[in-house]
């Protein structure tokens, strides 16, 4: 099999969304309101006039909260809805509930709210220098950093910015809450972590967690910006929801959705880098200042991850890693795809420019160079094994003779003044599993129906990533029958409990391991049963192929159908539930060292771009990239993650310029017309990509590797490309400070910007 | 004289699919509310309500002047339902009519659909492209029918992919096949169900309204809807509004002796494509496609985008090069306004509340002069420009003879730099006249930093642009070496300071 099992209600338009689903006529609608301004004591606020608007059946504010007020997941320091302060703009103050959305919106009209504005800080510099952070700050440390700077033979320093990113899925967050009896609610939530709005719901509402029941279908992509922030959403639904004994339906508008939830973190970090003459890598020092928000959300898991991917796929035996989640007054950053880890190697890489520029020699010599090897050890104190880092940069450049490439752009660039090539290589080495080490856990419950057909649940939720497909592939491969005979139902806290989100590229691995645990205790069963049937003497006789039962590797007249029905009729139990917890993974919070990580995925890109030097446009020519999918279980869903990641990796390092108001706070960028992600244009013309050959995996399911995640860091070599097209056509570019995205007014800017000596000509 | 269309609510009339709908909901109500919420389709998806990414596509038949049907892909979510009277609305579930679709197919196989919520947009916008690009079915032409849908998740590719699956089996298929229309072939071929063969027949069963004069006073008038509808769509849903569009005989690009005649609500993208208008701007077509997208250009109007008078709209920046004469028509009869005095400040317009812009009047350019468009954005495509600009340049003997060069987005009104243009008339193609050009131009212009760019920015862009122009149109005039360092130089003064 090797599709996804989604794939045809997608195009037929079936496929149901939270808003697509039919909710009952008397349903009322929710309007989050909030005031223009990122920092503020509120004084006063009158809803009298709001609440005699037409339609209007509620203004609910935090007083009206009959459990806690706070759904901060790591620390408890965020609000539902905001009580005497505001800390960022765009964030819940009221909930207005309507019989219509209009209605509801129309009323917010008449809402008037009195407030003193309070300083607002944007920038994470400036929160770290008035210590204001969300958590103390957190070291990584391997070797003797002071040491290895003092063995070094080159030092470089400087100072690299990587901006934020929205998540930009299609389908906007949104829930519906039905009441249900005895004061139980139903929460319908495109979430991908519906356990933890089960969890914060119930909290909010003063109830137990059986009281609540989260169900997901499916969600129009997630990318980590609905791990922990489809919470609120689903959360004043069942707040209106409880208070009105009325079903509710909120769903965000785009607006309101860019304005008021987290993005990835942007980051400003501080690097050294020492280097031994021979280019040797040495000694590598960061301090990261991650902008987390308003709010802890999951800025501390994501700043770990940074840390844990400081140094990409590179050995150093010095080194020392730290962040500081700086408290500012945007709304609470949180997990983007990667989490953490592509600001982390987007320094690493920044500091590799640097460095080659400074020793006049290649980046991808450096990079090359230093390489990790089997035997190393990872800076977090976790032995390099089964690593493919070589390999895959070796498969990259034999595949597709990058040589030759390199050739063609330089001669390209000999030739021709007003448009310049640049390329960069970007390995990656990205860690699978939570970093938490209790997240990596999950269920699977599944039901062989007497009819033979098949019911899986799990815990995972399938955003586009095709989780479901390879869920379907392991019980199809494991029972030997058609895959049109198993049907993946939704994500529901009723059937599987305690659920890790969907999240960390974990997914498959994960619920397909508890899949497999569950269909294989199935599977004896049956075989057991088989075996009586056919008088043989032991299961191992037995086994299943292609919808037939084998009794010595040969056929009989029994089909998978026919042995279900016997087994019903025997009343063999035909359902089973089953845990998986990723083994042998642990990690020490005080020294910051462990095993945490199941193992890694590797891989390795060359990004070749184009940029006008006239009027300071790039474009990305080609993308080369051999990946490590471990032994691909579903190639069509894969390459699809590789494609797609790798596209918004570009998009993030391009023209996804996310901007904020720095006196305000105010996004500045807040609909599809001023942020930009990328379109059929803007993607690579071409993408050609090939597996690593002979990389096995026996952590992941059935041999393969996480995918979600990994490709979206090679889109960073997009910037490292850009900024050597700028090198050909400038000849120099030591003066020019690494800050991403690179957008067209960076580059144009930066391809004309005058050199030194004309800066002094000039005074 | 073609006139304006009023209807009765009560009136309108459209088929959605297979089923005709009378809508008696408000004219201010956008085609995609009624899709979902009133017809219950779902399959149509809503993400952005501002034409930015086209989940909500749907494909619009209607007759073209020579009788026929075409089909066009729009954006739902800006479209008021008013504008379908008479017209064949397709949505995903009129298109993917049964299982095992060859569409369908050629999506799984390839993983073109991964979260699924953008894939019906992009499935109407391919089955235009079909329809359209029969039977030559080239992939890449097909594939540019889907610019403005936006995937988060595929990277694109895969979609390429399916798409050239498609083309190339269609294609193959369509060299033997002796049909004459698209429909029947791709009827034929399981990719259209039955009902499009008889569209033709359907539609005329609905009266086409009557051409009275429109009473402006309380109603506002929409020509697509694009601008509007994402600036002000509660006091469109709360008001009437009535439509520029209307079916009449008479082709909406006439060219006269002496001067071209465009009406309003001629869209950008019968503009764009205009066989007349290629005559005097051969490279038309390939320069506006820059302008938004194809499912805003089919449905945004001439009319509509001049007097949404946005300061760096890419149609008002090229239209004012060439010397445009707005016709407007009110109560006290017709005026006539140059495009360059239309425009009083900040998106004010010189229009009266009772007048409305019915059309506009060209000179007709004179053989030898040429034209170039330049548009800086952030994102090449489906972007509002930072800085665009344009060019009508004559040139004689090496000399220039006549320049008329426009610059948007670097002042509150769109630009015609009038002293630049005259500065440049009798000057040689040579790199010092590009120079004197910019250096003027920096004093006619007076941009502002915003979320589009900061003012030095824009005033360098600006420049570059200039240079384009030339290097565009006289490639082998220019020093390629020379120019760039010249630019060096300037960044390096303090022209962009704007001091």
């Amino acid at each position: 099999m090797d599709y996804n099992i989604d794939s045809n209600r997608h195009s037929s338009g079936e496929s149901l969304y939270i808003d697509d689903i039919v909710v009952a006529d008397s349903t009322y609608y929710g309007w989050v309101y909030s005031i223009p301004c990122a920092h503020a004591r509120i004084k006063t606020i009158l809803i009298h006039e709001a609440l005699s608007q037409p339609g209007v059946k509620a203004i609910l504010s935090y007083k009206d909260i009959p459990g806690e007020n706070q759904i901060g997941g790591i620390v408890f320091d965020e609000p539902l809805l905001a009580e005497e302060t505001v800390h960022f703009f765009g964030q819940p103050l009221l909930l207005i509930i309507a019989t219509k959305l209009r209605l509801a919106k129309e009323a917010s009209r008449f809402i008037k709210v009195e407030y003193e504005s309070l300083p607002v800080i944007t920038d994470p510099r400036i929160a770290v220098e008035k210590n204001e952070l969300l958590i103390p700050p957190m070291i990584f440390a391997s070797g003797d950093c002071e040491r290895g700077f003092a063995e070094s033979d080159v030092i470089v320093s400087g100072r690299a910015d990587s901006g934020g990113q929205e998540h930009l899925y299609l389908e906007p967050q949104g829930a519906i809450a039905i009441p249900l009896e005895g004061g139980q609610i139903k929460i319908i939530s495109s979430t991908q972590g519906p356990t933890a709005v089960q969890r914060v719901c119930a909290k909010v509402l003063g109830l137990p967690m059986h009281a609540i029941e989260v169900e997901v279908r499916r969600l129009g992509g997630g990318f980590g910006g609905k791990e922990d922030q489809a919470t609120p959403w689903a959360c004043l639904a069942a707040l209106a929801c409880a208070k009105l004994k009325n079903p509710i339906k909120l769903v965000l508008p785009r607006f309101e959705d860019m304005c008021m939830t987290g993005k990835r973190h942007p980051y400003s970090s501080d690097f050294k880098l020492g280097l031994k003459k021979d280019g040797t890598f040495h000694a590598f020092e960061v301090s990261f200042y991650q902008n987390g928000g308003a709010a802890t959300d999951l800025s501390p898991a994501v700043l770990s991850r940074t840390l844990f991917h400081g140094a990409n796929a590179y050995f150093i035996p010095h080194t020392k890693f730290v962040g500081y989640s700086a408290r500012t007054n945007l709304p609470p950053n949180t997990a983007f795809r990667g989490f953490g880890g592509p600001q982390g190697m987007f320094v690493m890489e920044a500091a590799i420019a640097l460095s080659a520029e400074k020793l006049g020699i290649s980046a991808a010599t450096l990079q090359r160079k230093n390489l990790l090897r089997d035997g190393q050890m990872f800076h977090y104190g976790q032995k390099v094994k089964n690593c493919q880092a070589r390999r895959s940069w070796e498969q990259l450049e034999k595949k597709y003779d990058c040589k030759k490439i390199e050739q063609e752009i330089a001669m390209h660039n000999k030739k021709h003044t007003l448009s310049k090539k640049g390329y960069a290589y970007m390995p990656i080495c990205f860690g699978i599993s939570f970093t938490k080490t209790s997240m990596n856990q999950a269920s699977s419950l599944v039901h062989i129906y007497h009819d033979g057909s098949v019911a899986i649940s799990t815990a995972a939720v399938e955003m586009g990533q095709g989780v479901n497909s390879k869920i379907c592939q392991v019980a199809s491969e494991i029972f030997q029958i058609q895959p049109k005979r198993i049907t993946i139902h939704s994500t529901n806290t009723s059937r599987i409990a305690n659920t890790s989100p969907t999240a960390a590229s974990s997914g498959a691995d994960l619920n397909g391991k508890s899949t497999e645990r569950a269909c294989l205790l199935l599977k004896e069963r049956l075989l057991d049963h088989a075996a009586k049937i056919l008088n043989a003497q032991n299961r191992e006789d037995i086994s299943f192929l292609k919808e037939e039962v084998l009794l010595y590797g040969k056929k009989t007249e029994l089909t998978w159908q026919k042995l279900i029905e016997q087994a019903f009729l025997n009343r063999i139990n035909l359902s089973s539930h089953a845990h998986y917890a990723t083994p042998d993974i642990y990690f020490d919070l005080n020294t910051n060292k462990g095993e945490p990580f199941a193992y890694h995925v590797y891989g390795t890109a060359l990004i070749v771009v184009s940029v006008d030097t006239l009027r300071g446009l790039a474009e990305v020519d080609k993308v080369y990239v051999v990946h490590d999918y471990g032994q691909s279980m579903n190639y069509t869903v894969d390459l699809g993650q590789l494609e797609g990641g790798l596209v918004q990796g570009i998009g993030w390092m391009s023209t996804e310029d996310l901007r904020f108001d720095d006196n305000t706070g105010r996004l500045l960028s807040s609909t599809l017309s001023t942020y930009k992600v990328c379109d059929l244009h803007g993607a690579p013309k071409e993408i050609l990509s090939n597996q690593l050959e002979g990389s096995t995996n026996p952590m992941g399911i059935f041999n393969s590797k996480a995918i979600g995640e990994p490709p979206l860091m090679y889109g960073i070599g997009f910037y490292f490309a850009v900024r050597n097209a700028i090198k050909a056509f400038r000849g120099y570019i030591d003066d020019i400070s690494i800050c991403a995205p690179y957008t067209a007014e960076k580059i144009l800017s930066d391809l004309y910007k005058p050199l030194k000596s004309q800066i002094y000509a000039r005074t | 004289m073609k006139k304006i269309n009023t209807l009765s609510d009560q009136a309108m009339t459209f088929l959605l699919n297979d089923t005709f709908i009378t809508d008696s909901q408000r004219s201010g109500q956008v085609l995609v509310d009624v899709i979902r919420d009133q017809q219950k389709l779902k399959g149509t998806t809503v993400a952005c309500r501002e034409g930015d990414c086209g989940a909500c596509c749907v494909l619009v038949g209607d007759y073209k002047c020579d009788g026929d049907i075409r089909y066009r892909n729009i954006i739902s979510c800006l479209s008021p339902t008013i504008n379908m009277h008479g017209k064949h609305v397709v949505t995903i579930e009129g298109i993917i009519y049964k299982s095992d679709h060859f569409i369908q197919q050629a999506f799984c196989i390839e993983g073109a659909s991964q979260c699924g919520f953008c894939t019906p947009g992009f499935i109407v916008s391919l089955t235009c492209g079909l329809i359209n690009e029969y039977p030559t079915l080239d992939a890449q032409k097909v594939i540019s029918y889907l610019d403005g849908n936006v995937c988060r998740c595929t990277g694109y590719k895969s979609i390429e992919r399916a798409i050239k699956r498609i083309c190339i089996d269609l294609a193959e298929k369509a060299d033997k096949n002796t049909s004459n229309s698209s429909f029947s072939f791709l009827i034929e071929q399981g990719i259209l169900p039955t009902y499009f063969s008889n569209i033709k027949k359907e539609l005329a069963k609905i009266n086409l309204p009557l051409c009275v004069q429109p009473n402006l006073d309380s109603r506002q008038l929409v020509g697509g809807g694009t601008d509007l509808f994402v600036q002000i769509p509660d006091k469109l849903y709360e008001s009437q509004c009535l439509p520029i569009s209307c079916k009449g005989s008479e082709k909406k690009i006439q060219i006269f002796s002496d001067h071209i005649w465009i009406y309003a609500d001629t869209t950008i993208e019968e503009f764009k494509k205009s066989s007349e208008l290629a005559v005097y701007i051969p490279n038309l077509d390939k320069l506006f496609d820059l302008f938004a997208s194809l499912p805003i250009r089919n449905i945004a109007t001439i009319g509509g985008n001049l007097v949404n008078a946005s300061p760096i709209g890419d149609l008002t920046n090229l239209l004012l090069t060439m010397r445009c004469i707005c016709v407007l028509e009110g109560e006290k009869g017709r005026r006539d306004i140059a495009l360059i005095d239309f425009y009083l400040a900040y998106k004010k317009v010189d229009l009266k509340p009772s007048e409305w812009l019915m059309g506009l009047r060209i000179p007709l350019p004179s053989s030898q002069a040429k034209f170039n468009f330049e548009k800086i954005s952030k994102r090449r495509y489906l972007d509002i420009a930072s800085v665009n600009s344009s060019i009508q340049l004559t040139v004689q003997n090496d000399h220039i003879i006549d320049a008329q060069l426009s610059a948007g987005g670097v002042a509150a009104i769109p630009l015609l730099l009038k002293k630049t243009s005259n500065g440049l008339i009798n000057q040689p193609l040579k790199e010092e006249t590009l120079i004197g050009a910019i250096n003027c131009a920096q004093r006619e212009i007076s941009p502002i930093t915003d979320i589009r760019g900061t003012s030095t920015y824009k005033r360098q862009a600006l420049s570059h642009l200039i240079v384009a122009h030339f290097l565009e149109l006289y490639p082998d005039k220019f020093d390629a070496q020379h120019i760039a360092n010249t630019l060096k130089q300037l960044a390096a003064s303090e022209v962009y300071s704007g001091l």
